[in-house]
C-alpha cells in the first residue's frame, strides 16, 4: 500500500486545466496552495499531489498515465512510503 | 482520532513534495469524521478480550466513526487499547459476509441463496440426521464471543428441541480448567473478587499470563498500582517466557514449561514450613482433600505430601532461573503481603493438568487466608468477552445447563425442563461430546451435521490438520454462522451471515462476574441477521420437519418479537428471571432496564433490581457484600462459602502431585513450543487482521528463538525457520530474543497463512478433568531453512 508525494510540472498557463483532470483520477489527491495576499499565483507551473495505490506496480502505472495527460511535462517523486502488501 | 496513520503519511508526502517547489499547502480537514464530531454515542462493551471494557460507539449521520472508553465504568475507567478503539471499522467492512451461501458438496463453489432457502436447508439437514442417525449425530459448537442470549437460545433448541447435549463452545479451549478449579476448590465457578481488588493489592502473583498483551487495559491498572507504590507493591511474574508483562515484575520466575505444579506445591511447602499459614482461616473455612473420590484428609497428610516439593527439590524440577531461595522469597511475599492477588490465564489452563494447576493456586490463597478481603483474590482472567457470561453461565458446554447446573444431576435437569415447560426427560441425562471429542466424532463420521457459530476451529483447534480432515468429509454437513470468511467457512456447506457487535443487542459477561449490555446502534449490512433471529426461525422449521411441537415450544415465548431489541430482551428475561432464580449467579436484578442505566453493568449475584442498581456483588461469599452469603449463612462467621458443589460449604485444599506435560522434548523433538497472543491481534485475526492499523503493525507471525539456541542452530534474525512436531509443520521468520528460555520457542497463533498456522503443530492432549487441551506445551524440532525472505500478510478473503 504505497503512498507517494509528487510534484507535477505543467506547461505554464495550463495549471487549472491539469488540476481539474488530476482531481478526477482515483487514488490521486491534489493539494491546494495557500493564497498569499498580493501574490495570488505564486507558482504557475507546479502542482503537489499524493498517490495512494494498492501496490507499487499500480503506482508506477498510474504515474505513467499521469504523464500522458495533456499539458503535463513531468511527474516527479518527492516522497515514498511503502508498507507490506496484503495478498488476497 | 484527528488523523489516521495513512492520512498522516499522505500529508507528509504532500508537504515534502511542496517543499521541493516552494509552495505552501492549505491542508483542510473537510469531509473527515472525527471522534468529537460524532452526533450520537451508543453504549456497549468491547467486542474483543475478556476484560469487559465499556465503550461508546460514535455515529455521524448513522455511520460508525469512532469508539471511546466510558469514564464511569469500573472495568476500564475510560481507557481502551488499540483494538478496542478501532473495531468499529469492522461494522461496515467490505469483506463482511452479507448473503447466505450454500453448496451441496464441499468441492463445489458457493452460491447465494435466500434466508428462506438457507433455513429450510439447515432444518432439513439437521432433521434428516436426527431421524437417520439419532439425536447425537448433530452438534452445536459455539463461542465465548456470542452474546448470552445467543448461546442460551442455541443450547435450548439443541437440548430440549433436538434432545442432545452436543452443545460445546470454544471456552472449552480456554476456560474449562478454570471452571474445574473454582468448582473443586471453592465449590462454585467464577472468581470471588474482581478488578476492584487491583487498587488494594500489595502482591501480584501473575503466572501463565502475558497480561500486558492479552488484557492490556487491566494490565494498565496493575501497572499503575505498581508504579504509584513501587516499594509497597510487589509484582511476581512466573512464566517460562520473558514477556512485556515481566517488565514490571520485581521477580521473574522462569521455570521449564510444565513444571508449574512443582513450583506451586513448593510455595505451599514454604508457607507451612515457615509458619505463614492463616490458622484461623483454615480452621473456620477449609478442609483438605485428595483423589478422584474427594476424600477428606488431615492437614498432616497434606503436609507429608508436600515433602516431595521442598524448594531444593522443586528448584531442580523447575530448572530455568529457579533457585530454592527464589521459591522461599516468593512464598513469603505471597503469604505476608497485606493482600495478594493471583492472576493467570492460558499458561495455567491449557495444561494436561490445568484443573490441578488452578487448585494449587487456590491452595496458596486458602492456606494464607488471601481471599475475601480487599485486595486479595484468586482471579482467573478470561480471554473472550463472553466466555463467562454466555458459555459458563448460559449453559454453553456439554455438561452444564444454564445457571451452573450440571446436566447429570436429575433434580437440576428436571428443574430446567420444568422452567422451559417441556416434558421431563426431554434433555438427555448424559453430557454430550466435549470439544476434542466432538471433532473426533466428526472425524469418525459419527456427527453428520454441525453448526459452528462465531468461531474458527479449523485454525483454533490444537493439532488442527487432524480435525480439518473431519470437517472436510462430505458426509458431515457444516453450517458456519459468522461475519467474515475464515479458515472454517472454507469447509462449510452453508455459510450464514450474522450481525456484528452494535448491529444487534445483547449481554456480555466478563471475567469478574459482570454482565454488561450492548445496544444495537446500526443495521447489519446486506442480509446479515442476528443469531437469535436465525435460531428462532430455524427451530420453527425444525419443529415442522420433525413434526415435534416441543421444538416449537422452545422458541414460543420469543415469537413475533422484533429482532433488534425485543427478541434478545425476551430471551434475557427468560434466562435471568426463570433460570438464574435461586442459583449462585442470580441475575434477576440485572434486567435490560437496569443494565441500560449502568455505565458498566452488574456483578452477580444480584437478586433484586435495587441491589443491581448499586452494581451488584463486589465480593462473593462475604456477608454484608453478597446477599446470598447472608441468605445462606450457616453460622455467624463473616464468610459463607455457599457454593453448590461443596456440600460441607467449605473451601478445599487439594493434594495434587506434580505432573509434567503430555509431550516433553526428546532427542527427535528437542525443543518446547509454546504459543500466545500479541497485543494488536486477537484470536484468529479474522477481525483484527482487517483493521489496517493493527494488521500493518504485525502483518505476520514469527517464531521467537532464544539467542543461545539461535547460536547453536545457526539462526540469525529474520531467517526462515522450519518448526516441526509429530503432527505438523510451520515455516516462519525468526526473531532472536531473550523471550522464551533456552530450549523453548514461542509462536503467535493469529496468522491465517497455512505455513504459519501454529495450531497445525500444537498437541491435542487434554486435561482428563476439564477436557481442555494442552495448547501451551509440545515438543518440536527447529531448523534454519534460509536467510530472510519477503513475507506477505495473508487473510482468508473469500469463501
Amino acid at each position: 500500500m504505497p503512498i507517494g508525494g509528487f510534484v507535477v510540472t505543467v506547461v505554464p498557463g495550463r495549471k487549472d486545466e491539469v488540476k481539474a483532470r488530476l482531481s478526477s483520477v482515483k487514488g490521486c489527491d491534489v493539494y491546494e496552495e495557500e493564497a498569499t495576499p498580493g501574490n495570488e499565483r505564486q507558482n504557475d507551473a507546479q502542482i503537489v499531489i499524493t498517490l495512494d495505490t494498492e501496490t507499487s506496480d499500480a503506482m508506477e502505472a498510474l504515474v505513467e498515465d499521469l504523464k500522458g495527460i495533456e499539458g503535463v511535462i513531468t511527474v516527479d517523486l518527492a516522497y515514498l512510503n511503502v508498507e507490506d502488501e496484503v495478498v488476497r | 482520532m484527528a488523523l489516521t496513520r495513512r492520512q498522516f503519511i499522505k500529508r507528509t508526502a504532500a508537504l515534502t513534495a511542496a517543499s521541493f517547489c516552494g509552495v505552501n499547502l492549505t491542508i483542510k480537514n473537510e469531509n473527515r469524521a472525527h471522534a468529537f464530531d460524532a452526533d450520537k454515542w451508543v453504549r456497549g462493551s468491547c467486542r474483543l478480550c475478556g476484560v469487559g471494557c465499556r465503550v461508546e460507539l460514535g455515529l455521524k449521520n448513522g455511520k460508525p466513526v469512532a469508539l471511546r472508553g466510558v469514564k464511569d465504568s469500573r472495568t476500564n475507567l475510560g481507557y481502551l487499547c488499540m483494538k478496542g478503539m478501532l473495531f468499529y471499522k469492522l461494522i461496515h467492512h467490505p469483506d463482511r459476509l452479507t448473503r447466505p451461501l450454500y453448496r451441496k458438496r464441499k468441492d463445489q463453489p458457493f452460491k447465494e441463496i435466500s434466508w428462506d432457502e438457507a433455513l429450510d436447508i439447515a432444518a432439513k439437514v439437521f432433521a434428516d440426521s436426527v431421524r437417520k442417525y439419532g439425536n447425537n449425530s448433530v452438534a452445536y459448537y459455539g463461542s465465548g464471543q456470542a452474546l448470552t442470549e445467543e448461546t442460551y437460545i442455541f443450547q435450548k433448541v439443541m437440548r430440549a428441541g433436538l434432545q442432545t447435549n452436543n452443545v460445546e463452545g470454544n471456552p472449552r479451549l480456554c476456560m474449562a480448567s478454570a471452571v474445574g478449579g473454582y468448582l473443586t476448590s471453592f465449590g462454585a465457578d467464577e472468581p470471588i473478587g474482581g478488578y476492584a481488588d487491583i487498587e488494594k493489592c500489595h502482591c501480584f502473583f501473575i503466572i501463565g499470563s502475558n497480561t500486558a498483551e492479552a488484557h492490556p487495559v487491566l494490565f494498565r491498572r496493575i501497572m499503575r498500582r505498581k508504579l504509584d507504590n513501587p516499594d509497597k507493591v510487589k509484582v511476581i511474574n512466573a512464566d517460562p517466557r520473558v514477556s512485556p508483562t515481566s517488565r514490571i515484575a520485581d521477580i521473574h520466575i522462569q521455570f521449564k514449561p510444565g513444571t508449574d505444579l512443582a513450583l506451586l506445591n513448593s510455595m505451599a511447602y514454604v508457607i507451612i514450613e515457615e509458619g505463614l499459614v492463616d490458622k484461623d482461616f483454615i480452621k473456620n473455612y477449609a478442609t483438605f482433600r485428595k483423589g478422584k473420590k474427594k476424600v477428606e484428609v488431615s492437614f498432616d497428610e497434606y503436609k507429608r505430601h508436600l515433602d516431595a516439593y521442598s524448594p531444593e527439590k522443586a528448584a531442580k524440577i523447575c530448572g530455568g532461573n529457579v533457585t530454592p531461595e527464589m521459591i522461599r522469597e516468593v512464598a513469603r511475599l505471597f503469604a505476608k503481603s497485606p493482600a495478594t492477588m493471583s492472576l493467570w490465564t492460558m499458561g495455567i489452563n491449557q495444561r494436561i493438568r490445568g484443573v490441578w494447576a488452578n487448585n494449587l493456586i487456590h491452595n496458596l490463597h486458602i492456606l494464607t487466608g488471601q481471599l475475601c478481603k480487599p485486595g486479595a483474590d484468586s482471579l482467573s482472567l478470561t480471554g473472550q468477552p463472553n466466555a463467562c457470561g454466555g458459555v459458563r453461565e448460559g449453559g454453553g458446554l456439554c455438561h452444564i445447563l444454564p445457571a451452573h447446573r450440571p446436566v447429570k444431576i436429575d433434580k437440576l435437569r428436571h428443574q430446567v425442563e420444568d422452567l422451559w415447560g417441556v416434558p421431563r426427560g426431554r434433555i438427555p441425562p448424559k453430557p454430550g461430546y466435549h470439544t476434542v471429542a466432538m471433532f473426533q466424532a466428526v472425524n469418525d463420521g459419527k456427527i453428520k451435521a454441525i453448526w459452528i457459530n462465531c468461531t474458527s476451529p479449523v485454525q483454533s483447534l490444537p493439532n488442527a490438520d487432524k480435525y480439518k480432515k473431519g470437517l472436510e468429509r462430505e458426509d458431515c454437513f457444516v453450517v458456519v454462522s459468522d461475519i467474515f470468511p475464515t479458515r472454517t467457512t472454507q469447509v462449510a456447506n452453508l455459510v450464514l451471515p450474522t450481525a456484528f457487535h452494535f448491529e444487534k443487542t445483547g449481554v456480555y459477561g466478563c471475567t469478574e462476574r459482570r454482565s454488561q449490555l450492548t445496544l444495537k446502534a446500526v443495521d447489519p449490512p446486506g442480509d446479515a441477521k442476528p443469531e437469535v433471529w436465525i435460531v428462532r426461525e430455524w427451530a420453527l422449521r425444525l419443529a415442522k420437519e420433525l413434526n415435534d411441537p416441543v421444538i416449537k415450544k422452545c422458541v414460543e415465548p420469543f415469537m413475533g418479537k422484533e429482532e433488534g431489541f425485543e427478541l434478545p430482551k425476551a430471551i434475557w428475561d427468560e434466562y435471568t428471571q426463570k433460570l438464574t432464580k435461586g442459583r449462585d449467579n442470580d441475575l434477576r436484578g440485572a434486567t435490560y432496564e437496569v443494565l441500560m442505566k449502568m455505565p458498566d453493568g452488574v456483578q452477580w449475584p444480584a437478586p433484586t433490581e435495587e441491589f443491581a442498581l448499586k452494581g451488584g456483588t463486589v465480593k462473593k461469599f462475604v456477608r454484608g457484600l453478597d446477599p446470598l452469603a447472608d441468605e445462606h449463612a450457616k453460622d455467624d462467621l463473616p464468610f459463607q462459602f455457599y457454593g453448590p458443589a461443596h456440600k460441607d460449604k467449605r473451601l478445599w485444599v487439594w493434594i495434587r502431585p506434580y505432573k509434567g506435560p503430555a509431550e516433553a522434548p526428546d532427542s527427535n523433538y528437542p525443543y518446547y513450543l509454546s504459543t500466545g497472543r500479541i497485543i494488536d491481534h486477537w484470536h484468529t485475526a479474522s477481525m483484527t487482521g482487517r483493521i489496517p492499523e493493527l494488521m500493518n503493525a504485525n502483518p505476520y507471525a514469527w517464531v521467537e528463538v532464544n539467542p543461545k539456541d539461535a547460536n547453536t542452530l545457526g539462526i540469525r534474525p529474520g531467517d526462515m525457520v522450519l518448526i516441526e512436531s509429530r503432527r505438523g509443520r510451520n515455516i516462519l521468520p525468526a526473531k532472536v530474543v531473550e523471550g522464551p528460555m533456552a530450549g523453548m520457542v514461542f509462536v503467535y497463533w493469529y496468522d491465517q497463512h497455512e505455513d504459519r498456522m501454529i495450531n497445525r503443530v500444537t498437541k491435542d492432549a487434554f486435561d482428563p478433568g476439564s477436557k481442555e487441551p494442552e495448547f501451551k506445551i509440545c515438543a518440536v524440532r527447529i531448523k534454519r531453512l534460509s536467510g530472510p525472505k519477503p513475507i506477505k500478510p495473508f487473510l482468508v478473503n473469500s469463501v
